[in-house]
């Protein structure tokens, strides 16, 4: 009988929503932006990739086809390790714009990544792009709002609602088939975006290997954030008078929950943990460097303490005694020295970022929004963790680079003899960079946190919109 | 019965518990955006402060070190570090080049968070390695802030159509429309009224929040930040318009809510960012991977033609010949070296206007397609009243690179003729200013377009009325 009954009152809340005229073209017109957007982050997404791809071929030739040459020239000639772009990036462009996209790694330091797409953009880039994260997380739970504002005070403004109650028809039941009514049609459309999504990323070959579980969990959360949605529009609408203040608090709401507050979080954060400014932290790291051993600079107290150690260590009185180039074996302390340093303070720059985060993460019991914006960025590798795993590898790999060049220098030359030059076939035997985003599993541990935000948020709306239709 | 009408009107205002409730809001949004605006600010005066005051040890450091090597006496450095060589100190006592906070930071964070306000250009760095970004969080960037521009952009419209959604439909529901007819005012002047009532009495209260919020910062009211309010007077006028010629249309409150909201969605969300991203697809910026491979093709190509390239900046720079080129000799080195960077930065200026010049382009064509939202309108006369527009930051730019050229200028005859900095020469060490002359005030054409957009719908709402199409104002 319920589920009859449930059927013909779903029914009836769609055929309202599809016949109406306002929500026809609000519908289309999301629909025509959705498709819009896609094709274009599409386009965007594949120069991008066929740039950094053919950026990072040209580099590693470049790197390869290097004369002979001292190893340590050619570890100040450096190379650039260039971020690659991800499949669900078409979907979710996350703070990719407002990261670099290549990394100089040269000897002694470590680099920046360098070249937002940001900064070569208009101040209006900073209102928001039509991508289809915009659509997905700012305009859909608008259209659920327009689509459900109204749905129980059109009942009470019309006198419907009283016709309802007499027919003995339960009210938990018309609510959830007007729950049904607004959410259907948002799924059938969440379907067909990451469907297109799905479908493009099949086809087009450049934006490399597409995890459709990946694309699963994506739309799966973007799907709680809408049932979120669909629940406070209707708590909202069985509360209030009239459909004008119950879509005026919807769209309060709204603007609290997906501007508002995480504009509040990023001063919030920026109060209690600020970033330092890029030359503060450059200067910290000079002064640190300066105090330490500097593999260029063999007058210092800290090489003549290497140089006296070293001494010992091999029982010999001369450096030119040693089995190996102390020039190279220097530069090499040098650099393990200073890759500290760097890791000291990029760790420092870490916390920071993870302060931050906690700031944002706490905020989360605040607005259904964040948890959103932060698993969908983290699924499609935009975000800001999955930044900082490419620096650190690109890092690591700098170390890496910068060891292989000091022991050729060390074990293939006698000291003093800066004049040695290595065979270019070093260059190619040094293996090239390459680096794989963290796993899903890795992803889902990083957010816990979000996913518990998210399902409290579900719980409790539903719990809400329980509670208040059982009031009408 | 004009006056009648403003008095029923300001006392159905001032009985109404909305007033009370957007006083406080305005009051409480205008204050905590304030704060944080000049938090921001704060940071990055202090920034600025604290690199100019080491600069200042460093240069009195400097003059002690360099009388002590004029009186033929020892300082404890280096000598490849000794101030007198010009390759050291134009090193290694850099000029700060900062660009401090304008008297209105504060309304606008603009592009104040993602670039950075001072670099110090060195005498062998690349100009156009100059980083000019902030080491920021990526996440602040996205998530923007919440600033009094956020505050004025987007919430100050959604308070005005609360305000104003339904003052007919509200008469109309409640059937007390009838009687306004049956008066001698004629619905469109009484409703009017009734709005430039509630436009008064919103502009009164959004201007004492305003003046409150800049002199608690500190902020000195001047010609302009009274232009800065006048614009959230044309803003808001906008809006209150708007609200007119839709209540005009004589249709429920829900619908009248919906057309607001919905043009809300549109005019300060939909259009702008359509906007933005039509701008990075008609006018892409060239491809910055490819930019660093022309870059590192070019150093390979220019290391292995180093002496080729002494002979060609010696011919094009004759007044820095003294003696022949030594290459065995530090003296020699310096002048291959910068006679390479000077031909690296000959060789990359084409690539790198392509970058400015698109940017230009996208600039160009987002001014061209303004007029179709006042939110941009506005943000953009805000941003650059701040100061942290992207033309501000443009020009900021441009005067470093400016300013980089000439603190190199200053030192390469120095480097070439083997000459020694000295103690005198510290007062006549270039000086950082920023070039104003280049930066034109959109605030003149933005308020016209304001006022013309105003204007039109008043004028639409008059036409609709005569042509009798509010007469259904009185039916249902």
């Amino acid at each position: 009988m319920s589920v009859t009954m449930l059927r013909l009152l779903t029914k009836k809340e769609l055929q309202e929503i599809l016949r109406s005229g306002q929500l026809r073209i609000a519908g289309l017109i999301v629909l025509v932006l959705t498709v819009i957007a896609i094709l274009v982050s599409a386009g965007y997404y594949q120069s991008v990739q066929q740039q950094h791809e053919q950026a990072s071929n040209n580099e590693r030739n470049v790197w390869e086809s290097q004369d002979d040459k001292n190893p340590h020239s050619a570890a100040h000639y450096g190379t650039y390790a260039f971020k690659p772009k991800y499949p669900l990036s078409l979907i979710d462009q996350g703070v990719d714009k407002f990261v670099g996209i290549s990394i100089f790694l040269e000897a002694h330091k470590r680099n920046e990544a360098q070249y937002m797409a940001a900064a070569d953009q208009t101040g209006l880039a900073r209102f928001g792009e039509l991508t289809p994260d915009f659509i997905l997380l700012f305009i859909i739970p608008l259209l659920i709002i327009l689509m459900g504002h109204d749905s129980f005070t059109r009942e009470r403004e019309r006198g419907t609602l009283k016709l309802i109650k007499s027919q003995g028809v339960s009210l938990r039941l018309v609510s959830i088939a007007k729950w049904l009514g607004v959410f259907i049609p948002i799924t059938v459309l969440t379907l067909f975006i990451f469907l297109l999504a799905g479908i493009l990323l099949g086809t087009l070959g450049d934006f490399g290997e597409l995890s459709w579980s990946d694309l699963l969990i994506m739309m799966g959360v973007y799907l709680v954030y809408y049932a979120i949605f669909t629940c406070i529009t209707l708590i909202s609408s069985s509360l209030s008078r009239t459909s004008g203040i119950s879509l005026v608090s919807l769209l309060g709401f709204w603007i609290i929950g997906c501007l508002a507050i995480p504009k509040a979080a990023t001063n919030i954060a920026e109060q209690q943990h600020p970033y330092p400014t890029k030359q503060a932290f450059d200067e910290a790291i000079a002064l640190d460097k300066s105090k330490g051993l500097d593999g260029h600079d063999p007058w210092s107290e800290a090489a003549k303490k290497l140089e006296e150690e070293t001494l010992k260590a091999y029982k010999v009185s001369s450096l030119e005694e040693l089995p190996f180039n102390y020039d190279g074996y220097r530069m090499q302390k040098g650099e393990e020295h200073e890759a500290e340093i760097y890791f000291k303070h990029y760790h420092k720059l870490k916390d920071v970022h993870n302060a931050q985060t906690g700031i944002y993460r706490k905020l989360t019991s605040f607005s259904p929004y964040l948890p959103v914006r932060f698993l969908s960025m983290s699924l499609a590798h935009t975000d800001y963790g999955t930044h900082w795993h490419f620096s650190d590898a690109a890092e690591n790999y700098r170390i890496e680079l910068q060891k292989a060049l000091n022991d050729d220098f060390a074990e293939n030359s006698a000291y003093g003899n800066w004049a040695y030059k290595a065979d270019k076939s070093l260059w190619a035997d040094i293996p090239e960079f390459s680096y794989s985003p963290p796993e899903l599993q890795d992803v889902i541990g990083q957010n816990t946190g979000n996913f518990a935000a998210l399902a409290g948020w579900l719980i409790v709306a539903f719990a809400g919109l329980f509670i208040s239709t059982k009031r009408l | 019965m004009l006056s009648l009408n403003i008095v029923t009107e300001l006392r159905t205002i001032f009985r109404n518990y909305w007033l009370a409730a957007i006083t406080i809001l305005l009051i409480t949004v205008c204050l905590y955006a304030g704060w944080n605006g000049q938090n921001h600010v704060d940071r990055h005066q202090d920034s600025i402060t604290s690199a100019l005051e080491e600069m200042q040890e460093a240069d009195d450091l400097m003059a002690a070190q360099l009388d002590s090597i004029e009186r033929g006496l020892k300082i404890g450095l280096p000598t490849w570090q000794y101030p007198s060589s010009p390759t050291a100190t134009g090193d290694r006592a850099p000029r700060v080049a900062a660009f401090p906070p304008g008297n209105l930071a504060l309304i606008s964070t603009g592009q104040s968070d993602m670039f950075n306000h001072y670099v110090k250009p060195t005498l062998t760095g690349d100009s156009f390695s100059i980083g000019f970004t902030e080491l920021s969080s990526p996440v602040s960037l996205l998530m923007g802030n919440f600033d009094p521009a956020f505050v004025l952009v987007y919430l100050l419209p959604l308070i005005i159509i609360s305000f104003c959604y339904n003052i007919l439909s509200s008469e109309k529901e409640h059937g007390s429309l009838v009687l306004v007819a049956s008066s001698p005012l004629s619905v469109r002047r009484w409703l009017l009224q009734k709005i430039a009532v509630r436009f008064v009495v919103l502009i009164l209260l959004l201007t004492i929040c305003l003046l409150l919020m800049l002199m608690m910062n500190g902020v000195m009211i001047n010609a302009e930040a009274l232009l800065m309010i006048i614009m959230v007077w044309l803003y808001a006028a906008f809006w209150f318009a708007m609200a007119y010629f839709i209540n005009l249309r004589g249709k429920s409150s829900a619908r009248n809510a919906i057309t607001l909201l919905g043009l809300w969605v549109a005019l300060v969300l939909a259009i702008p960012s359509l906007i933005s991203q039509s701008a990075s697809t008609f006018y892409p910026v060239p491809s910055r991977a490819l930019l660093v491979n022309e870059m590192r093709t070019l150093q390979a190509e220019l290391d292995k033609k180093q002496n080729e390239i002494l002979d060609d900046y010696l011919r094009n720079h004759p007044e820095l010949i003294t003696r022949d080129a030594d290459e065995s000799t530090a003296y020699g080195w310096w002048q291959r070296y910068f006679a390479s960077k000077e031909l690296v930065s000959e060789r990359m200026a084409p690539l790198l206007d392509n970058y400015d010049e698109s940017l230009k382009q996208q600039q160009r064509w987002v001014n061209r397609l303004s007029f179709l939202s006042p939110a941009i309108v506005f943000r953009s006369s805000l941003d650059h009243m701040a100061q942290t527009s992207t033309a501000h930051y443009d020009n900021y730019r441009q005067s470093v690179l400016g300013f980089a050229d000439e603190w190199r200028n200053f030192f390469l005859p120095m480097v070439f003729q083997d000459k020694p900095f000295t103690k005198a020469m510290i007062a006549d060490l270039p000086a950082f200013h920023i070039e104003e002359s280049g930066l034109k005030s959109p605030v003149p054409a933005n308020a016209t377009i304001l006022l013309v957009m105003v204007a039109g719908l008043i004028l639409a709402s008059f036409a609709m009325s005569r042509a009798g199409k509010t007469e259904h104002l009185m039916q249902g």
